[in-house]
């Protein structure tokens, strides 16, 4: 199985939710330990579309993350599509993690976009998903099928 | 495989798809025949995405048109990314973006009927645009399918 973790820049939710997925991040993470996530903060706009491998987990599954811009539902939708009219035998989980975006994460990430902002922003979008980090390991956990 | 692609996969891609399959000729088309035309002027946001079939070409090729917003680069990169990191060969598949060929008429039209719900205003404005367009669309569909081998 292939786990496609995405929002929208690959940044923030995404990247945490593979992380959650490898088991990298302890139960109740500090802000310290998603800040020092390996790939926290650092995909950009340019990289959307370029899926990044987090690792792989228990199960030998490969898990990656990609920003997707404002395309994550458009992506689904086309992916099951173009693998249903090929016909292929592809073992492939699709994940939108915008369904736990907030206004939190949203400000941080528009910040650390920003030059003079950067290191706010990334503080923000960290505490911004540290509240949201129950919703996060739910939907990994629903991925996992757990 | 072709997959035409532009914003909402009801105009553009629609249109340059029949052509392909050899549903539109080179004269320009009525507005009867264009609403004639499988899934023009019938898209919602929630298709969006999902591949329409419109036929098979002279060799056998499949024909689909779709929309892809403005994120067909990201989505389109994704996919391919998946298929590579897949190791699943999917033949040939060309994706064409006909967004390059939409005039100010389409768009305006085609935000009225399809966005905003109101076919009465804005489907005639949409028909009026596609025929405006059809000279470039051709041009783009017969560009394309001459550059045999070019596919991606």
């Amino acid at each position: 199985m292939i786990y496609y973790y995405h929002c929208y820049r690959g940044a923030h939710l995404s990247s945490v939710a593979a992380a959650i997925h490898l088991e990298l991040l302890p139960q109740d993470p500090t802000m310290d330990d998603i800040l020092n996530l390996e790939y926290f903060d650092k995909l950009q706009f340019e990289d959307m579309g370029t899926p990044v491998l987090a690792g792989y987990d228990e199960q030998e599954n490969p898990v990656y993350f990609v920003g997707l811009g404002k395309g994550t539902k458009v992506f689904d939708r086309f992916a099951d599509s173009i693998i249903g009219e090929l016909g292929l035998d592809l073992e492939f989980q699709s994940i939108d993690c915008l369904c736990c975006l907030d206004v939190i994460i949203r400000t941080g990430g528009f910040l650390s976009n920003r030059t003079g902002f950067k290191s706010l922003g990334r503080r923000l979008a960290a505490w911004g998903v540290r509240r949201k980090i129950g919703e996060i390991r739910t939907m990994v956990l629903q991925a996992k099928g757990n | 495989m072709y997959i035409y692609h532009c914003y909402g996969g009801s105009h553009s891609s629609v249109t340059a798809a029949a052509i392909h399959v050899g549903l539109l000729k080179d004269e320009i088309p009525t507005t009867q025949v264009l609403m004639s035309l499988p899934y023009y002027d019938t898209q919602q946001s929630l298709d969006h995405g999902v591949l329409q079939y419109v036929g098979r070409d002279e060799n056998d090729n499949l024909v689909f048109s779709v929309g892809l917003e403005t994120v067909a680069q990201p989505v389109i990169d994704a996919i391919r990314n998946l298929f590579s990191i897949a190791k699943v060969d999917i033949g040939h598949v060309k994706f064409v973006d006909t967004l390059s060929t939409v005039n100010g008429l389409m768009k305006l039209g085609g935000v009225t009927s399809r966005a905003l719900g109101l076919k009465t205003l804005g489907r005639p404005m949409v028909l009026r645009g596609t025929q405006k367009a059809y000279k470039d669309i051709r041009q783009l569909v017969m560009k394309i399918k001459s550059e045999n081998g070019d596919v991606t």
